[in-house]
């Protein structure tokens, strides 16, 4: 059987193939000082202020040769060279139309006086290059929406919302047309519709990308290797220190964990489904958890990272979990012995410790639809709004009958060592009439289950509060939207 | 490519280059063949002993070229006004952060490993991280200073109302996106070639030579542009040229220091945190009759620029109040965290902001809109001299205040929040305005100089060079807009050369938003000079009618011409004498070549008339004040403590602005930055004294999202501004300062649920919010 040991990918569509352990390399450092394309800037090398931003683009599996590709932002700080096996990549020395010429979007930033210092400068062209792939008349939300991943300390940003919004787009060539060719798009397709298992070690490194899921559980059993999803948590790991061994099970090649499949009752959430597709999956039956979506992490990171990876990341804080504890998801995981399903709710066992075997792996997520009665809320208390961990997060879950609570779930994040579900509190809450629950008489109980620690994020007298807080907000929502449909009926 | 050449809306300098990520930062630069980087051991003890350093392991790594500590450096001690800190420690720690050795090495794996090998051994002492505990300790830097006026203490006593209090806030990271920066060439003769991202190139020249033994002719700084700086770069950037310096000096090889943002925040100082005791009396009108205000900032463990942002912190104590009798005494105080430094405002917009806090107490105990306190007690209102003595002239604070109010429609709209605060459960509503009166000029008189090298070229080009740097800010369009207008040329004909100390030396940094000031000012003196000897020849062309010279012929220039009837625009120069002759701008440069007449000029400048008597309080530091207000309004959800900016409306003086365009950029990205440190943006330290608040996933700037939704800047017409370059007014600080109104509306907001905000602090964090609502909830 065949074997790859090398990745190809393209920058701005000159073709480029790492045959050595630069492989390893955040893409951003790879950029910078391999290929001298130094407009990518990093900043904070973990994802989270867009200085690094960069587009890239692979054909989806069983695309046809002339299916154009689809342009989406990255941080290419904490994405390694081996994740662009298969891609085209934009950078900002990409986006000029010619030497003479800006591009439309480049020229607008001119004009509206939309850099200062101009280091992020090159991430903000990139997102709202990005942006313009797919929506060519986009409005002022739009642009904010597109940009919340890339901070900027000079203009205060109002200049960039501006030259975002007046974009001269008439005769505007897009990325996708520009650098159309059919050559680079047949070898890309080969790389990632005929797949072939690809096997890199140097020094003591190693890197795997089996094509089949039996091939990983048997190289996870064989060699231990560290997991890849979307890397985008791992790579901040690395960039900061904390994870040294090159030693990566890439499960980028298994076309069936691409797969979000809905079923009658669930939504089924293959492993290496980014959160960006995973949004348009929720809208028609998890509402609420879409709407959530918009404040997780950033569009460079959402279209890259996986909920599976956020699963198994577990940390206490995550912002995509509480909302799986609340609906009760099930983890599907593989290995030796075969599959086998694991409540999530009995799948954190304490601080990043999990319920499943070292050579077990996630392979997917099962998110049970809710019942159509069901009122449902998800909050999240940060620092700042948008691209911020949680300080405080619940998502919780209730049903009533005549007046009657008849079901209730609350997960609470960030006020343990674990996510976890206050089954006490809810049991208690369960047979009550919910216009008359006085949630402040319930505080008590809830301040009992909880084991909040102080940190940079905010006190543990904060963490209290919040949690309590929060509780009381989703009652009183609860009981005004109860009121309400009483009222309308 | 295009450059809208609008004259005097002219884009960024490097507007061009920024959008197609060709603009060159320290870090962009190509390495040289054998270039080394450089990599910096530091403390993780905020106070202790250095007993001992062994670095030899660190040197068997493959690698690894040098490791250099405080024996390598000829000098050690430095400080950009007090010399109390050293580049490398030699015994006393006293900050988390702190370096202890330099590693020089040809990979950052090397480097890594070499930080693991090198082996201190370190006596760790108790350290003071608090304003209190430094005061009960005595442990200060600095003298205590104090400005005074009137009868402070005997108005107190016989005032009808009086109030007191402390007001804290804290401190804010700067969050440059290019963090500290340098690269070294060693070149001939012991010359050292820097290149760093510094706001004062001079201070870096100055620096490297001592520390490294040098002659300050041998080593030149070249500063082509920072990705930030906001203060941040104006002492401490030179510390890491000086190790680059180190390494390059000692090796022989280029060396390259470029940190990570981790450890940028980490080791880099802040904003000062400011605690400041208060008591304040008025009549039942809201009127201060007098202020007696103690105002203590934490330094951090050395004095670095602390005492000077003491004393402009304590210049801007009454922001834009009279206050007839007043008592304003600055204390730093020593505390073992990273040494606090310049940050845009400097100090003043901690002033300000005690002021502004103790103003919303004033309200608040007379049951009075805020808003009418300010106005009854703004300069123009009362009398006109500060507590210092400087009479604030030209004063447009009382109409600013006026048309902001009016324009924002803030009367209709308080009224509307105190109803929508009456019902809704959730969300609570506040509005404020709040003015800046901020004051142009460094207070340390000899700080206010600059000077400029105009070289005109013979095809009709010019390159300028100043002693300011670019930062973003826009200088650098500024000084192309007025040499371009002073000479009647196409501002493309114009090049701003990249600062450096050999073109440009004994140059002030640039920084207390002086720099179009000083630098503009010097770069039109510098083309005056030039245009005075061309118009004389061009007055002696016209009147020969452009004959040719013989060959023993030569034009000089006459002291009995004259030139006044010479004006030269859109690169011809024409003479009223005789409106049918005309000659290019490019063609008389070439004649004042080949007549052997200069077309260079070197400008200097100093801002005349100002002084500040540190020891008594008195002077008249400033050239003038640079005006605006802002008036904001926001929600807080009682439940979350989650603050929106819902909008906001500036007022800004800025006389007749240089370049509208870029100042409206200016005030912007100013307000945002002060609306940050008022909000989101929280330094945290643990218990070791490290900031661990050291990355953008743990320090929240604003996003693009926390930019009020709605959001006017309008300037302020003010044609009455003569005593700067072209009328206008310097623009960096002051509109940070406005973003102080979005911290007086959430305390406007909470005070509106019934609530004690005396105590509250700033940043209005979602927790200082939910502090203030829920006070016996932090009692348990």
């Amino acid at each position: 059987m065949s074997v790859r040991n090398h990745v190809v990918f393209y920058i701005n569509g000159q073709r480029v193939s790492v045959t050595d352990d630069r492989i390893f390399m955040p893409l951003a450092n790879f950029l910078r000082y391999e290929a001298e394309r130094t407009g990518t800037k990093i900043v904070c090398a973990e994802g989270d202020c867009g200085a690094c931003t960069v587009l890239f683009a692979s054909p989806e599996f069983g695309a046809s040769p002339m299916t154009q590709l689809s342009y989406k932002s990255c941080n290419s700080c904490i994405v390694p060279v081996y994740k662009m096996d298969g891609c085209s990549i934009i950078t900002v020395e990409g986006v000029q139309t010619d030497r003479q010429t800006l591009d439309p979007v480049q020229q607008a930033f001119v004009d509206c006086n939309a850099s200062q210092c101009g280091f992020c400068t090159p991430g903000f062209i990139m997102s709202s290059v990005g942006l313009y792939e797919q929506n060519a008349n986009p409005t002022a939300e739009n642009v904010k929406n597109e940009l919340t991943g890339n901070l900027c300390r000079c203009t205060g940003y109002d200049a960039i919302i501006k030259a975002g919004c007046s974009v001269e787009t008439e005769g505007r060539q897009l990325l996708r047309d520009r650098y159309f060719d059919e050559k680079m798009h047949s070898e890309l397709l080969s790389i990632q519709s005929q797949p072939v298992q690809m096997v890199f070690e140097h020094k003591g490194a190693r890197y795997d990308a089996p094509v089949s899921l039996t091939e990983a559980v048997q190289l996870l059993q064989a060699e231990g290797a560290r997991l890849i999803a979307g890397s985008t948590d791992l790579g901040v790991q690395i960039n900061k220190g904390r994870h040294t061994e090159k030693r990566f099970l890439d499960l980028r090649l298994i076309d069936s964990l691409y797969r979000c499949i809905e079923t009658e009752t669930a939504l089924v959430i293959g492993a290496r489904v980014t959160f960006a597709e995973l949004r348009t999956h929720l809208q028609t039956h998890f509402p609420e958890y879409a709407e959530y979506m918009n404040l997780f992490a950033s569009p460079q990171i959402r279209n890259v990272g996986t909920m599976v990876g956020n699963i198994a990341n577990a940390s206490p804080i995550a912002d995509s979990t509480p909302y799986l504890l609340m609906a009760n998801a099930r983890i599907g995981v593989i290995g030796p012995n075969g599959r086998r399903e694991i409540p999530i709710t009995d799948f954190y066992l304490g601080y990043k410790t999990l319920a499943m075997a070292p050579d077990e792996l996630i392979e997917s997520v099962t998110l049970p639809k809710p019942h159509p009665n069901d009122f449902i809320r998800v909050f999240k208390i940060s620092a700042r709004r948008d691209l911020d961990i949680a300080c405080v997060n619940l998502a919780a879950s209730i049903r009533v009958e005549e007046d009657v609570i008849v079901a209730c779930q609350l997960a609470f994040g960030g006020v343990g060592p674990v996510i976890i579900r206050t089954s006490e509190l809810e049991d208690t809450l369960i047979g009550q009439c919910l216009p008359t629950v006085s949630s402040t008489e319930l505080l008590p109980l809830l301040r009992s289950l909880i084991t909040p620690i102080s940190d940079v994020r905010g006190s543990q007298q904060f963490r209290f509060v919040a949690a309590g807080n929060l509780f009381r907000k989703f009652i009183s929502e609860a009981q005004v939207s109860l009121t309400s449909l009483m009222v309308s009926q | 490519m295009s450059f809208k050449m609008s004259h005097k809306n002219l884009p960024h300098d490097s507007a061009v280059t920024h959008v197609t990520g060709a603009s060159q930062f320290i870090d962009d630069r190509p390495p040289q063949r054998g270039e080394l980087l450089v990599g910096l051991l530091y403390s993780t003890t905020a106070k202790g002993i250095l007993k001992s350093i062994d670095v030899r392991p660190a040197l068997e790594i493959d690698g690894v070229v040098g490791v250099y500590t405080s024996q390598d450096l000829q000098h050690n001690i430095w400080g950009p006004i007090i010399h109390d800190q050293p580049l490398i420690v030699e015994r006393e720690i006293g900050f988390y952060g702190e370096v202890l050795a330099v590693i020089a090495a040809e990979t950052y794996e090397a480097i890594s490993e070499a930080k693991r090998r090198i082996v201190v051994d370190i006596e760790e002492l108790t350290p003071i991280f608090t304003i209190d505990e430094a005061k009960a300790q005595g442990q200060f830097i600095g003298d205590v200073r104090t400005i005074e006026r009137g009868d402070v203490d005997g108005t107190l006593a016989s005032a009808a109302h009086r109030l007191s209090g402390t007001f804290r806030c804290n401190g804010q990271d700067h969050f440059y996106l290019e963090s500290q920066a340098a690269i070294v060439y060693p070149n001939e003769q012991g010359q050292l070639e820097v290149h760093a991202s510094s706001q004062h190139p001079t201070e870096t020249q100055h620096l490297v030579a001592e520390a490294l033994g040098l002659g300050f002719h041998q080593v030149v700084c070249i500063v082509k542009r920072m990705g930030g700086a906001f203060g941040g770069k104006e002492a401490q950037a030179a510390p890491f040229a000086v190790y680059a310096a180190l390494v390059a000096h000692n090796t022989g090889r280029a060396a390259r220091c470029v940190i990570t943002k981790d450890d940028d925040m980490v080791m880099t100082g802040n904003r000062h945190p400011f605690q400041n005791d208060w008591q304040v009396s008025f009549d039942e009108t809201g009127v201060i009759q007098a202020l007696d205000v103690d105002i203590y900032s934490n330094g951090g463990a050395y004095a670095d620029l602390s005492t000077s942002v003491m004393e402009r912190a304590m210049l801007h104590a009454e922001n834009a109040y009279f206050i007839p009798n007043a008592r304003i005494r600055g204390t730093v105080c020593r505390i073992n965290i990273h040494p606090n430094t310049a940050f845009r405002g400097f100090g003043g917009p901690q002033g300000i902001a005690t002021m502004e806090s103790i103003i919303e107490e004033i309200a608040t105990h007379l049951d009075l809109d805020p808003y009418d306190v300010r106005r009854s007690n703004v300069y123009g209102a009362q009398g006109s001299v500060t507590p210092y003595g400087q009479e604030v002239a030209n004063n447009t604070l009382p109409d600013i205040f006026d048309q902001l109010s009016v324009n924002s429609d803030y009367k209709d709209r308080r009224l509307a929040i105190e109803a929508h605060n009456a019902t809704n459960p959730t969300l609570l509503k506040g509005i404020s305005i709040t003015p800046v009166k901020f004051g142009i000029s460094f207070t340390s008189r000899f700080l206010n100089q600059g000077n400029a090298l105009v070289n005109l070229h013979t095809d009709g080009t010019v390159q300028v060079a100043t002693g300011g740097t670019e930062m973003g800010q826009g200088l650098f369009a500024k000084i192309r807009y007025v040499v371009a207008s002073s000479f009647g040329i196409d501002p493309s004909d114009v090049m701003v050369m990249p600062t450096r100390t050999d073109k440009n030396h004994n140059t002030s940094p640039t920084a207390a938003s002086s720099g179009s000031d000083i630098n503009c000012a010097a770069a039109e003196l510098a083309c005056e000079q030039i245009l005075s000897r061309m118009k004389n020849v061009a007055a002696q062309m016209f009147s020969n009618q452009f004959r040719p010279l013989a060959a023993d012929e030569e034009y000089e220039v006459l002291s009995d011409v004259d030139d006044s009837t010479i004006s030269i625009d859109d690169g011809i120069v024409r003479d009223s004498r005789f409106p049918d002759a005309q000659m290019m701008f490019k063609e008389l440069c070439g004649v004042c070549y080949m007549n052997r007449i200069s077309l260079s000029g070197y400008g200097f400048f100093k801002i005349p008339g100002i002084y500040f008597d540190k020891v008594v309080g008195q002077g008249i530091p400033f050239l003038y004040y640079t005006n605006g207000a802002s008036c904001s309004e926001v929600t807080i959800d009682r439940y979350t403590g989650e603050l929106k900016v819902l909008r906001t409306d500036i007022l800004m003086d800025l006389g007749r602005p240089l370049n509208p365009g870029l100042d409206e950029g200016q005030v912007c990205g100013a307000f945002v930055q002060g609306m940050g440190w008022a909000t989101t943006e929280n330094v945290y330290y643990n218990d070791k004294g490290m900031q661990v608040s050291h990355s953008p996933t743990t320090y929240k700037i604003p996003s693009i999202q926390d930019v009020p939704r709605e959001f006017s800047i309008q300037f302020f017409e003010n044609h009455g501004n003569v005593v700067n370059v072209r009328k206008s007014k310097a623009v960096g600080e002051p509109p940070l300062v406005l973003g102080l109104s979005v911290w007086t509306a959430a305390k406007n907001a909470l005070q509106s649920s019934g609530v004690d905000t005396s105590n509250f602090e700033l940043p209005a964090t979602n927790e200082e919010n939910l502090r203030t609502l829920e006070p016996d909830a932090w009692m348990h």
